[in-house]
């Protein structure tokens, strides 16, 4: 057949939205019995009273799936709720490859943890040639107990504390802070050496204490936060010691501060503050975290382990330990020495490794991206949900990722933490779409967004997550749950930023736990006003609340029609419709028809042509969808994907018919939006 | 230097040896399989603007339909051709009718005779039907480009009602359509020819030398 038009036919996905919503909402679901399972169902059914059209299930049990350490149990409860979901048309979803979060994979082998480097950690060899004495290279803190007054502890001036002597740990005083007003903070700088592992540790005691307290090490240097943690005290408590390290990396003189934030109500004391260097907590030992001793004064000179010294493991970080990296601090690991070791007492040995860092509050711990075994695992993992699970879709769970790029595995790519993370993205995809081609695939929104967490230096990433967005592949549908910058977040993902081009669609994660569902699905709605690509929102809870689900669903059904009123977008005006008469091929039977689209006006992300008023008897047989929110309805259209300024794009629409009725229509044109 | 002259010599014979033949105009080689049907439009009429190897005396048109309904039955057809050097209402050139033409399932070829009507070498030529008897779907052949004459493959023209024209873009390929002349040599044509003879046999002569 020879073909009418030669030039480039543009068919792409785009806006094409529903005139009713995903309405969706996040189960968390691990049944252990029958009786877990009929709560789960009678929840389902309830949400699906309420009009809820899809279930995203957080479960451990995927995670769990395919593991030979860990195998996940009652997977058969778990199909059984996946059915009764499905069984109700409700679109099912698991929450896999939990990337951030990543204890549930951890459990397989915690040394697949993302960890960053210790360097020239020193020890001594005793005298009795047996084992490394840790050496405690830091200085000490000034006035640690509050012995000596005020002094290296006040230099903020915030107001509401001081020195108690009436309270303390040990020795004669403390300090304090009482019905503040604001910040009360205590801090000293620390002299420490850059990429050393230090414990610190504070005793803690509080009387009819509320507030948000909170202990930080932070380098201001690098604006980098070494650790934080809220303060997890009883409201009334006694002397409590808390412990937690630090990696100093690239800091030489970062802060220790502690106190209150935002004002408190009643009292809380510290005491016998504690600052040491340490080494070897959380110690990785896998291919991409190699550990190397050497004789610090001749660094070429090395020891060898099994030989000089003793295997070094940290007895947490073994296969099958359930949620390992459950402290900020326990005592290291001592490094013991062979009878033919080397060494002699008093040597010096210096030792490079890595090292976990726990985030608080959560002891958050990301899996390394690179590691092969852990990249196996994935594989397998995936292999098991599928099998177990069929019919569902899928969610990547890349979120809140606070280590990255940090292990000789993940460097040894040479990529940024952002280039890194999409080549990441990209493969999960592949491996997904491969093993289910038919399901439909999700991620969080958080590490794919430069108005979230795709920044410079989150948390303990070392580089830039920028350009994560670039290995999302296009058929995803994003799960936005930036809810305190939603109109740019969306916005973002829409693509109608130049820097992030790919129009995704999305599902606002709303909700969050705000205790108030019908403002917080209104508020969501307002904010996606205007922003093309929302197809629906997702009851998101954290805390297994769905006390909510109701007033949101409804409060999400009340405003969709306004969503999508604010969204559509007729350009006609603006482009130059060219549309050749409708010749009939007489080898495919199809009417064929060439319509060259030019646009006058400003740049537009997405363009459909839209075909109203079809005689009957004439049917468009290629259109992409027809009109449901773009008035008139039932009317067929054909997605001409983005149209730069002065740009023309080239549609050819095909048609069949019954009788003999002319093929003519009215014709516009739809910008983004929906249709 | 040599190849200007050896183009020249070409040319020169390939003119006269045209001048000698029957066809004007030919794009009858390669069907595309493509029709444009006249309810498809609704068109009134359906043509092409063509550039002829030369003005002559036009003798015969033919011209290719297809059915895409039922058979049987006969229906009117009329050959319009204009001069594209004037005003295309204002030009028209020549009326010529095919009355009572036979259904058939398919494809229809039809034949006009034009006499020997003067023609200039760029033409627009339309075609319409009219007294289709019922049921009939009818429509003018797409064919590749013309092996003879020329056009400008992405040109065609149609009209719902006359005089409004409208401009239709295709490419590569144009409606079916064989325009042929009365053989009659012209005397300026044999001149040329020796013309042309007696360039190329200077160019043979230095390539020797």
């Amino acid at each position: 057949m020879k073909t009418v038009v030669l030039s480039l036919v543009l068919i792409t996905a785009a806006f094409a939205q529903n005139s009713t919503p995903d309405l969706w909402y996040f189960q968390q679901a691990y049944p252990e019995s029958s009786s877990d399972v009929s709560a789960i169902e009678a929840q389902i059914d309830l949400a699906f009273s309420y009009g809820y059209t899809g279930v995203v299930f957080w479960s451990s049990a995927f995670n769990f799936m395919g593991s030979s350490v860990f195998p996940a149990n009652n997977v058969a409860y778990m199909q059984q709720v996946v059915a009764h979901a499905q069984a109700r048309g409700m679109k099912t979803t698991g929450q896999v490859s939990p990337y951030g979060y990543s204890d549930d994979a951890l459990i397989n082998n915690p040394n697949w943890a993302e960890g960053a480097h210790l360097t020239g950690s020193q020890f001594t060899v005793n005298a009795t040639k047996t084992a490394l004495v840790p050496v405690n290279s830091f200085g000490g803190l000034v006035n640690p107990g509050f012995e000596s007054g005020v002094t290296g502890w006040f230099d903020f001036g915030d107001p509401n504390m001081g020195v108690d002597t009436t309270v303390f740990h040990s020795g004669s005083a403390s300090g304090y802070i009482t019905n503040s007003t604001g910040f009360s903070r205590f801090h000293q700088v620390l002299n420490v050496i850059p990429w050393r592992q230090y414990h610190c540790r504070i005793w803690i005691k509080t009387a009819n204490f509320q507030a948000f307290g909170l202990i930080e090490v932070y380098d201001p240097s690098s604006s980098t936060v070494l650790f934080s943690t809220p303060i997890g005290q009883q409201s009334t408590q006694d002397w409590t010691a808390l412990d937690f390290t630090f990696n100093s990396r690239g800091a030489s003189q970062p802060g220790l501060y502690f106190g209150v934030w935002g004002g408190s109500a009643g009292s809380i004391w510290f005491d016998d503050a504690l600052v040491e260097e340490t080494s070897l907590v959380y110690v990785l030992r896998r291919p991409g975290t190699p550990l190397n001793a050497y004789d610090p004064a001749n660094p070429s000179h090395v020891f060898w382990e099994g030989t000089d010294f003793n295997p070094i493991l940290d007895p947490q970080l073994v296969s099958g330990a359930y949620y390992p990296f459950s402290n900020f601090y326990h005592t290291p690991v001592t490094v013991t020495l062979p009878a033919t070791t080397s060494l002699a007492p008093g040597q010096k040995v210096a030792i490079d490794y890595y090292a976990v860092q726990p985030i608080a509050q959560n002891a958050d711990v990301g899996i390394c991206l690179t590691e092969t075994g852990a990249q196996k695992w994935l594989q397998q993992n995936a292999q098991a949900i599928v099998n177990n699970m069929p019919g569902m879709n899928y969610m990547l769970s890349y979120d809140e990722m606070r280590h990255m790029d940090s292990c000789g595995s993940c460097k040894a790519k040479n990529m940024t933490p952002g280039q890194l993370l999409g080549w990441h993205v990209t493969n999960t995809a592949s491996l997904y779409q491969s093993l289910a081609p038919s399901a439909s695939l999700y991620t969080w929104s958080d590490m794919f967004d430069p108005y979230h967490n795709a920044v410079d230096h989150y948390y303990l990433v070392e580089g830039n997550i920028a350009g994560s967005w670039a290995g999302v592949p296009a058929n995803f549908k994003i799960m936005n749950w930036n809810l305190g910058n939603l109109t740019n977040s969306l916005t973002w993902f829409s693509g109608l930023n130049l820097q992030q081009p790919t129009a995704y669609k999305q599902v606002i994660a709303g909700y969050y736990d705000s205790g108030d569902g019908a403002a917080s699905a209104t508020q969501e709605l307002q904010q996606a006003s205007g922003i093309p690509g929302v197809t629906g929102l997702m009851y998101t809870s954290w805390s297994i609340d769905y006390s909510q689900l109701q007033p949101f669903a409804a409060a999400v059904k009340k405003n969709w029609t306004a969503y999508l009123t604010s969204i559509v977008s007729t350009v006609t005006p603006q482009v130059s419709i060219y549309a050749t008469g409708v010749s009939y091929n007489r080898g495919t039977g199809l009417f064929t028809q060439t319509v060259k689209l030019t646009n006058n006006g400003a740049a537009l992300a997405a363009a459909a042509y839209v075909l109203d008023s079809l005689h009957a008897g004439v049917t468009m047989s290629n259109p992409s969808g027809t009109t449901n929110a773009a008035l008139p309805a039932g009317s067929p259209y054909l997605e001409a994907g983005p149209i730069g300024a002065g740009a023309t794009v080239t549609l050819t629409i095909h048609f069949t018919r019954t009788g003999t009725p002319p093929i003519t229509y009215t014709a516009r044109v739809l910008g983004s939006g929906p249709r | 230097m040599k190849s200007a002259l050896r183009s020249f010599a070409l040319l020169t014979l390939g003119f006269a040896a045209v001048a000698r033949g029957s066809t004007l105009y030919s794009n009858t080689t390669t069907d595309t399989l493509d029709t444009f049907f006249y309810s498809a439009g609704p068109w009134v009429v359906l043509g092409d603007r063509i550039h002829l190897i030369s003005p002559g005396a036009a003798s015969q048109a033919n011209v290719e339909f297809s059915n895409d309904g039922s058979a049987g039955g006969t229906f009117d057809a009329e050959l319009d051709l204009f001069d594209v050097g004037s005003p295309v209402v204002g030009a028209l050139i020549g009326t010529f009718d095919l009355t009572g033409n036979s259904i058939g399932a398919g494809k229809i070829d039809l034949s006009f005779s034009l006499g020997a009507l003067a023609v200039p070498q760029d033409l627009i030529f339309t075609l319409s039907v009219s007294n289709v008897s019922l049921g009939v779907d009818l429509g003018v052949d797409m064919f590749e480009p013309p092996t003879v004459g020329s056009s400008d493959n992405s040109f065609m023209i149609a009209a719902t009602t006359l005089p409004n024209y409208f401009q239709l873009g295709t490419t590569n390929e144009n409606v079916y359509f064989q325009l042929s002349a009365q053989d009659v040599p012209e005397p300026s044509s044999v001149a040329l020819v020796g013309a042309g003879l007696l360039i190329a046999g200077i160019g043979a002569r230095r390539r020797r030398k």
